[in-house]
């Protein structure tokens, strides 16, 4: 989002300890407290980039942004445009730079959060939102715009996503429900859970873990789900139309839908590949796994999760 | 004077000239604001250039003219003009350019090597009657259970009444455990363009891993390459699988998805920022 520079000169900048209390208590000697509130205008942006702790952002009406909370054995740094706000948490030592932090942000805001082994949630604030952790949890939910979440081991959860999302992680388990909005999701070992998706495009990769797509198909939709040894399934309504292009080396097949073998049907002795239409054909949906097995659900209703 | 700050996605488009010092102009001196007030950005810069400083004690490895012979037509240009246009003495120490100028030579050469073996590929029959697929190969015994649980024999029949009932492909038959074992290091297969391709990078991005362990937590590194044996399982078993069919785009393919994905966690883990 770009934001015209004229603005940064006429706003408060604000550094270091604004707003920031040492604490006397002697088992609070390296514990810093903050509890400020600035000026962020609507469609503003928030970088924050923090160690370890715990980290909750909510938007909320207006254009005050709050911040609460505690520092532990770090520095907390701090700068505030009223276009821009960003944060970070230095560490004093090794095992340092714990934040404990409640923000408040405008409707609107950019969020932008990265760091080790915090966990963040980022709730309510209605607009682009990246996350990026190495072992914490994310969690996001009522984000509009592209969403990009990316996590080493931490668990992934996005819910209602107005916009396109992309999700990667390496063995934390990605849920993501309610997009609206092309849907990216890779992972290694980490399960990949979408539900309630009304996407036109999605693509979703695993290596050993299994993938599960509930949701709407669009007729001129592209939909693409593989796997090396992770189960497939696909749960869709019967009425929706799709050619459906399958393959897998080893993987055994299970559809709700009638299989038809025609045109884009093959097999070479070692793999299978089918190709078969649903109702008018209309959306595109690639199924491939080497040895996962692939199944093809007639509704929704049941629950995917193994 | 009106003018647009840059955001991180579009510094991102940046970093690679940033590295290279091919910013100029406008770009530089938007490039250079937007640093100097991004705490993200600066650390980017500093995690690439403790790599860059890292990479400049390895050796510099050349392409081997048998990576050359097999793909060097089609990625003659880009390699031309790498070659032409940086200076050797950045090239050698520059290791994270010179990966992630790999990947992108590596990708071209996975998508022209993969959608070469795709429409290499026999064209589908019409109308199939029946639909047999007899996997001729189980795994290493380090390999997950499902693999010999999957080896299975699927038939489809092409009656016209069985075609619209519902389809339960379930397994009739089981191949005991370690009955057909092939080991991965027992295949004999010429490496595939892609993995000629992509050794060059992963041998650099694991010296990278190596050199950088003690700077990274344990915890993820461990994450880490668990899950690079994750994917090494599945390189094995597509490679064991491409040894039987060489001509199967299928099996190629997931070769490459096995080793792009490699090459994907390993750069991830090259950028890692350090605990210490």
């Amino acid at each position: 989002m770009k934001t015209p520079w004229m603005f940064c000169g006429a706003v408060a900048v604000m550094s270091a300890t604004v707003g920031i209390d040492n604490a006397g208590a002697q088992d609070d000697r390296y514990r810093e407290r903050i509890d400020t509130t600035v000026t962020l205008d609507r469609g503003g942006s928030l970088n924050l980039s923090v160690y370890s702790g715990h980290v909750n952002v909510t938007g909320v009406p207006g254009t005050k942004m709050r911040v609460k909370g505690v520092v532990d054995r770090g520095e907390l740094r701090f700068d505030a445009h009223s276009t821009s706000v960003r944060m970070q948490v230095e560490p004093d030592g090794r095992h340092g730079g714990a934040a404990e932090l409640e923000i408040s942000v405008p409707v609107g805001t950019r969020v932008q959060i990265d760091g080790y082994s915090a966990p963040y949630t980022v709730k309510g604030v209605k607009g682009e939102v990246k996350l990026e952790s190495m072992s914490g949890s994310i969690e996001v939910s009522d984000a509009v715009g592209r969403t990009q979440l990316e996590s080493i081991s931490g668990y992934i959860k996005a819910d209602n996503i107005d916009g396109d999302l992309r999700v990667e992680s390496v063995s934390g388990r990605v849920d993501v429900s309610n997009v609206n909005g092309d849907i990216e999701a890779e992972s290694v070992s980490g399960h990949v859970w979408i539900t309630g998706a009304k996407s036109k495009g999605v693509r979703a990769e695993t290596v050993s873990s299994s993938i599960s797509y509930a949701g709407s198909i669009d007729p001129s939709g592209a939909y693409s789900f593989k796997s090396n040894s992770g189960r497939i399934t696909l749960a869709v309504s019967a009425n929706i139309g799709a050619t459906v292009s399958l393959e897998t080396f080893s993987g055994n097949v299970d559809s709700d839908f009638p299989v038809t073998l025609g045109a884009g049907t093959n097999s070479t002795g070692r793999d299978s590949r089918f190709e078969f239409k649903i109702g008018n054909g209309g959306a595109r949906i690639i199924l491939e796994s080497f040895s996962g097995n692939i199944r093809i659900q007639r509704d929704t209703g049941r629950d995917n999760k193994e | 004077m009106m003018k647009n700050q840059m955001t991180c996605a579009e510094c991102d488009e940046m970093f690679l000239d940033y590295f290279e010092r091919e910013l100029e102009g406008t770009d530089r001196s938007r490039f250079a604001e937007h640093v100097a007030a991004c705490v993200r950005c600066q650390g980017l810069i500093r995690d690439v250039d403790g790599i860059r400083n890292q990479a400049a004690d390895l050796q510099e490895l050349t392409p081997s003219r048998d990576l050359w012979s097999g793909i060097e037509a089609r990625i003659q240009p880009q390699v031309r003009s790498i070659a032409t246009t940086r200076p050797a003495s950045i090239s050698r120490t520059w290791l994270a350019a010179a990966a992630a100028a790999l990947v992108i030579v590596t990708s071209g050469v996975t998508y022209f090597a993969t959608a070469r073996s795709v429409n290499e590929q026999p064209a589908p029959k019409k109308a199939a009657a029946t639909v047999v697929a007899t996997p001729t190969v189980a795994m290493a015994p380090t390999a997950a259970p499902e693999i010999v649980e999957s080896a299975a024999v699927r038939t489809v029949t092409a009656d016209p009444v069985a075609q619209r009932a519902p389809v339960r492909h379930a397994p009739q038959a089981t191949r005991p455990v370690g009955s057909t074992l092939v080991s991965a290091s027992s295949v004999s297969m010429q490496p595939t363009p892609s993995e000629m391709a992509f050794a060059g990078e992963i041998v650099q991005l694991q010296s990278v891993l190596s050199q950088r362990r003690a700077q990274l937590d344990p915890e993820t590194v461990k994450i880490v390459e668990d899950n690079l044996g994750v994917i090494d399982i599945a390189v094995k078993r597509a490679r064991a699988a491409l040894s039987k069919d060489p001509a199967s785009g299928f099996l190629t393919r997931q070769l490459d998805n096995a080793l792009q994905k490699k090459v994907e966690l390993l750069r991830t883990v090259a950028l890692l920022p350090a605990t210490t």
